[in-house]
Parts: C-alpha cells; sequence; structure tokens
C-alpha cells in the first residue's frame, strides 16, 4: 500500500476518460495525479472514493500489461457508483488499492483456460483475459463462454469482436432474453456447457458472475469433472475497509477483501455461506 | 519486579495525581447497580460492588464515532488523515476487560495495522483491578479461561483487605507509581496473603461452559446446521445490543459526513454489529445473511471459531454483558451449552 500512514487514507486520482457502456455501466480510466505505475494483479480492486458521498470497491477492468492508467467498469448501484457515473474526465476521486489477492495467475500457465463470465463479470475477467492474450504462448486452449441478460446489456461488443475474430481463442456468447435483432445464441450461461469438450485435469474455470450462476455453473463444472482446486471463483461481498478489519465481507473465517476476492471452490465448499 | 502495597485510602491520591499528567477515566455508578467508564474527578470504582460496566472501556481505544479523515473537495479533492490519540490511563479495568483489550490488540495489529487504533493503544495505561469473588451471575470469565490475565496491563491492583497489593507489569507501570502513588514495599507476608486469597478465589468462580474452552472451534464448526440456531432465530430481534456491549466486537461501518457548506467534511466509522439486518447486503440488494438466526449463528463463530481458530484464543472474554443486555434474554452459556449437547460427538477428552 502506498499510504502507509493512515489504512483509509485514499491517494487522489484523476479521471482520464470515460466511456458509457449500457444504460448502467460505465467505463471510466484513472491515473494517479502523480502518475504513478500500477502494478496489480487481475481480480484485484479499489477502493474508489467520491468524497462527502463515500467509498466504494470496484474491480479493476484493464489489462495489468496497461500499467499507465487503470481501467473500472462500474455499475450505478448505490450512492457512490452513481456519484462516479456523473464524473467528467479531469475529475479527481479518491482510490486505495489495489487491494485483494487476484487469480491465481501463476498456478494457472500451461493449462486450459475456460472463462465463464456472467452480466458484469466481465469487467473483472477482462482484465485476466486480456493478461492471457498478452501472454498467449503461456497458456493452452483458451475458451471464454459470457452470458447477459438482454443484447443491450452485452459489455464491451467491439473488444467480443476482436476476440471472436482471434483464432488462438473461442468465444460464446448467450442472452438469457434475445430481441429481434438478436442472431446468437440465447438462454442461461450453463446452456453453452454441456457441449464442451474438456480435459478436466488440465483446465482451469475461471468464473465471475452474479450469486445464483454459480450453483449452476459449479453443478456443470462438477459433471465434466474439473478438480476443484481449478474452479476459481470471484465473490462480491458488502465491504467498507478493504483490508480485513471491517467485517462486513466475512464469509464463515475468510474475508473476502484479504484472502479474495477470488476463492477457489476446494476453499468456498468448506464455507457454507459462500455460496 | 518488586510488588507494592497501596492503602485504600491512598488509592483515591493516586488516582488524583494521575490526572496531573494523563486523562483518567475510571469507573462509576451511572444508576443504581449499573456503571459506566469515564473521566471522574475522583477515584469512585464501587470494588466489591462493581458489576461489568454498560460498555466495555474498548471505547477509549475504538471509539463509537471516530474520524478517519477530514477533507476538502474544492476546488479538488485535499485530504488529510487523522489520527486522534492523547495520554491516557483506565483505571480498574477487570481482567475480563483486559483480555478484551489484548484480543482487539492483536485484531489492529494484524495483516495491516490500523494506526487509528494501535496510536491510541500505544498512549494508553491500563491499571487492572483484579477480581476475587464473581461480579455478578453472568460473569462465566473462568468458564473462557480469562480469570488469569498476565499480560496486556500496565498495573494490577488485588484488594486483599486494607491495602492493594499491586504489581506493575511494564516500566510505565513502575514508573507511575513512582511518580504519583505512595506506597509501602510488600513484605513476604503480605505477598503470602495475596496468594492465598488469589488461590482461595478459584473455587469460586465456577466453569460453566460444558466443555474445555478449546473445544470450542470444533464443535462450532460443526454446528452450522444445529437446531439451537432456529430457535434463536425466532427469539432474537436482531437489536444489535450483544455486539455493541461486547469488548471484542470491532464491525464498523465507514461513511462520509458533509458540512453545510458542502465543499469540505470527514470521513468516520462507527460501530457497527453483524447481527443488524443489513449488516451483509451489497448494493443489489442481496443480503448474505438473511435471517436473524443466520446473524446470531456468525457473531458466536467470531467468539468461538473463526476468531479464535484464527488467534488461538477465545473471542469470548466471558463479561456476560451481551446476556445482561438481551432484550430477549437469549443467554450466551445456555446457547453454547446447548450446542455442545446437540453435538457431543465432537469432544477432544
Amino acid at each position: 500500500m502506498k499510504n502507509s500512514n493512515s489504512l483509509f487514507l485514499p491517494e487522489i486520482a484523476k479521471v482520464v476518460s470515460t466511456r458509457q457502456l449500457t444504460a448502467m455501466e460505465k467505463y471510466i480510466e484513472l491515473k494517479t495525479i502523480d502518475d504513478r505505475e500500477f502494478d496489480f494483479t487481475p481480480g484485484q480492486f479499489v477502493q474508489l472514493s467520491v468524497f462527502g458521498i463515500g467509498e466504494a470497491p470496484i474491480s479493476i477492468s484493464s489489462s495489468p500489461f496497461n500499467r499507465e492508467s487503470i481501467g473500472l467498469c462500474v455499475r450505478r448501484a448505490g450512492d457512490v457508483t452513481s456519484a462516479i457515473h456523473k464524473l467528467e474526465p479531469g475529475s479527481r476521486l479518491g482510490m486505495r488499492g489495489p487491494l485483494g489477492k487476484g487469480f491465481p495467475v501463476k498456478e494457472m500457465r500451461g493449462k486450459d483456460l475456460l472463462f465463464i463470465a456472467g452480466g458484469l463479470g466481465l469487467a473483472p475477467l477482462r482484465s485476466l483475459i486480456n493478461y492471457t492474450l498478452q501472454k498467449r504462448d503461456d497458456f493452452a486452449r483458451i475458451r471464454i463462454l459470457y452470458g447477459a441478460k438482454k443484447p443491450g446489456e452485452i459489455l464491451f461488443p467491439d473488444e467480443l469482436q476482436t476476440w471472436r475474430e482471434r483464432k488462438d481463442i473461442e468465444l460464446e456468447i448467450t442472452v438469457d432474453t434475445p430481441d429481434q435483432n438478436w442472431t446468437g445464441k440465447s438462454g442461461v450461461i450453463t446452456r453453452l456447457m454441456p457441449s464442451l469438450k474438456l480435459e478436466p485435469e488440465n483446465t482451469f474455470a475461471l468464473i465471475v458472475g452474479p450469486p445464483v450462476m454459480y450453483k449452476y455453473v459449479l453443478l456443470e463444472l462438477q459433471i465434466k469433472q474439473i478438480p476443484e482446486t481449478n474452479i476459481i471463483m470471484s465473490l462480491e461481498r458488502r465491504m467498507k475497509c478493504g483490508i480485513g478489519k471491517c467485517g462486513h465481507c466475512q464469509i464463515n473465517g475468510v474475508y473476502v477483501c484479504l484472502d479474495g476476492p477470488e476463492f477457489s471452490y476446494h476453499t468456498l465448499k468448506f464455507l457454507p455461506e459462500a455460496i | 519486579m518488586k510488588d507494592v502495597l497501596i492503602k485504600k485510602k491512598e488509592i483515591g491520591l493516586f488516582y488524583k495525581n494521575l490526572k496531573e499528567e494523563f486523562t483518567v477515566y475510571g469507573v462509576k455508578q451511572k444508576e443504581k447497580g449499573f456503571y459506566v467508564f469515564d473521566e471522574t474527578d475522583e477515584f469512585s470504582d464501587p470494588l466489591e460492588e462493581y458489576k461489568p460496566t454498560i460498555l466495555p472501556p474498548k471505547k477509549f481505544l475504538f471509539p463509537q464515532q471516530e474520524t478517519l479523515l477530514r477533507f476538502n473537495t474544492q476546488p479538488h479533492p485535499d485530504i488529510k488523515p487523522v489520527i486522534g490519540s492523547k495520554k491516557q490511563v483506565l483505571f480498574g479495568v477487570r481482567p475480563c476487560d483486559i483480555h478484551g483489550i489484548r484480543l482487539l490488540d492483536k485484531i489492529f495489529n494484524a495483516d495491516h495495522e490500523d494506526k487509528n487504533y494501535t496510536q491510541k493503544r500505544a498512549m494508553t495505561i491500563i491499571v487492572g483491578i483484579d477480581c476475587l469473588e464473581p461480579c455478578y451471575e453472568h460473569a462465566h470469565c473462568a468458564s473462557v479461561g480469562y480469570l488469569e490475565v498476565d499480560d496486556g496491563y500496565d498495573i494490577m491492583m488485588t484488594d486483599i483487605g486494607d491495602t492493594f497489593y499491586t504489581s506493575w507489569k511494564t516500566p510505565q507501570g513502575e514508573e507511575i507509581i513512582r511518580k504519583y502513588a505512595k506506597f509501602l514495599e510488600a513484605k513476604n507476608e503480605d505477598t503470602d496473603k495475596f496468594l492465598r486469597m488469589k488461590s482461595e478465589r478459584q473455587d469460586r468462580f465456577e466453569n460453566k461452559i460444558k466443555t474445555n474452552v478449546s473445544n470450542l472451534p470444533l464443535f462450532f464448526k460443526n454446528a452450522d446446521n444445529d437446531p439451537v440456531w432456529d430457535e434463536l432465530n425466532d427469539r432474537c430481534l436482531g437489536c444489535g445490543r450483544c455486539n455493541i456491549v461486547c469488548p471484542t466486537c470491532y464491525c464498523f461501518d465507514v461513511y462520509d459526513c458533509m458540512e453545510l457548506n458542502l465543499a469540505s467534511g470527514e470521513r468516520c466509522r462507527q460501530w457497527d454489529a453483524c447481527t443488524l439486518k443489513d449488516f451483509a447486503v451489497v448494493s443489489t440488494g442481496e443480503n448474505f445473511r438473511p435471517s436473524r438466526g443466520q446473524r446470531l449463528r456468525h457473531r458466536f463463530n467470531r467468539k468461538f471459531n473463526y476468531l479464535m481458530t484464527k488467534y488461538n484464543a477465545s473471542f469470548c472474554v466471558g463479561c456476560g454483558r451481551c446476556t445482561r443486555s438481551c432484550p430477549v434474554n437469549i443467554d450466551l452459556v445456555e446457547t453454547v451449552n446447548a450446542v455442545i449437547k446437540n453435538n457431543r460427538i465432537h469432544e477432544k477428552q
């Protein structure tokens, strides 16, 4: 942590650019005011402050290879995120982090990767996907499954298109409720799973989505016999401090902020409150 | 270390002299039978009449509300950390509450040091008063192994009749005794009397928990589906009083307050309670512990399983405040014993 003085002291960051992604989601790019380089692991998050409103934990969505700035996909959900949505380029806000441990990128090396993103879950996975694409030779087969509620809620459509065009990765997208113009697959994300041909021992499944998705995705992965240690899920919990003190994000004996927010199913299956 | 005697009639002088250098907080009666730690002009500890204060003395180290940052937002955010501390003496802290502070010391130093706590703690001197009799019916300090305390205080005083048998644990403790107290050196017969009174107290403190305290994490690990939580779900009001009065509860909320000028303000933390309904609610509205039984189970697990496993120490200090303050008479000892009874199989002999 940069601020060794008070655990709660944010550094000041400035908004470099903003982009409305959907009705609810906005992408904002941040730099620190002293232009320090960012060093983080995909899956880590920051606590963003709008002073006078409060603080909210947001996962980093940009690639760790871009060290000049970080990008965050912010859903307008509460007071703080609504205030973040109002920020313009040049606005300043507070930032603490990166916090959390992030995805186990070292253990994933050499493996087949199966990304499963539901809704806003694509935001943190995008950081990891871009990391793996940058280090493409470090990983074997890469497959991405992405499910959104409606076509209008699909995040990063341009980037999805470039992923689709790449020959060295496979991407499948489904929407729960298609509209008239939708020509792709429809139905919940687990519908994409039965036809997958996996080498279970050699596969890491990386899953981020709403809580309801995990139960069903887990069932499918267990049918596929993916080892529990290779199933990695990112959990959302209420957070206030982000550093293992305030108690809000605790699940049984673990702190999501300190010990996660990514956990293997091997860990989570012993935490009855997790899923 | 040499032990000394401070005559009872001279304890008030010690207390008063300390006020020259420190803010001194002692025990005083708020209303009949209810005591509080507060800044008092004179020593007013009820000694043998003592019952645990309504709130534990953690409030002087981890206040109910505390400013973390001050900020100006115009033209650009300008943020200053706030870490308040002052030289203070907590006078008359009983063993249960000393254990409470010891445990908070572990928490606020672990992983990331929380200087808002640790700097207050570093400026704090703790003068303990030992217990020779159980203070009231809800006390179960001996059951969790916390009647004895050998760390976490600067001075310990034991009432042996006309005098306090007084030992210091730290150089600061010795210094303030030498500087501010009128004392006599303890003679061998005083030490014998002190040791005899300490050993005689053992039989008076009942072990109310029906297993060795070290077995509790295993009991609680296997009690997630215990019927006791269903029963408590129907009784608990989810009011959070048990959290607020607990010496080792430290969960907090963080919030911003703006001045009327809407340009400057503060970021503060205040005590929160894991038994309150919205404690684990996320912005999408999902509540990860929606029922009162689940939240109470979480609280008991914090005391006897999660934190106990991480720090190898019970996070219940046996003060009985939660039981005393519960509006529907949920009794901590009864609850723990119900879990033990329903899960006897997990006992290590």
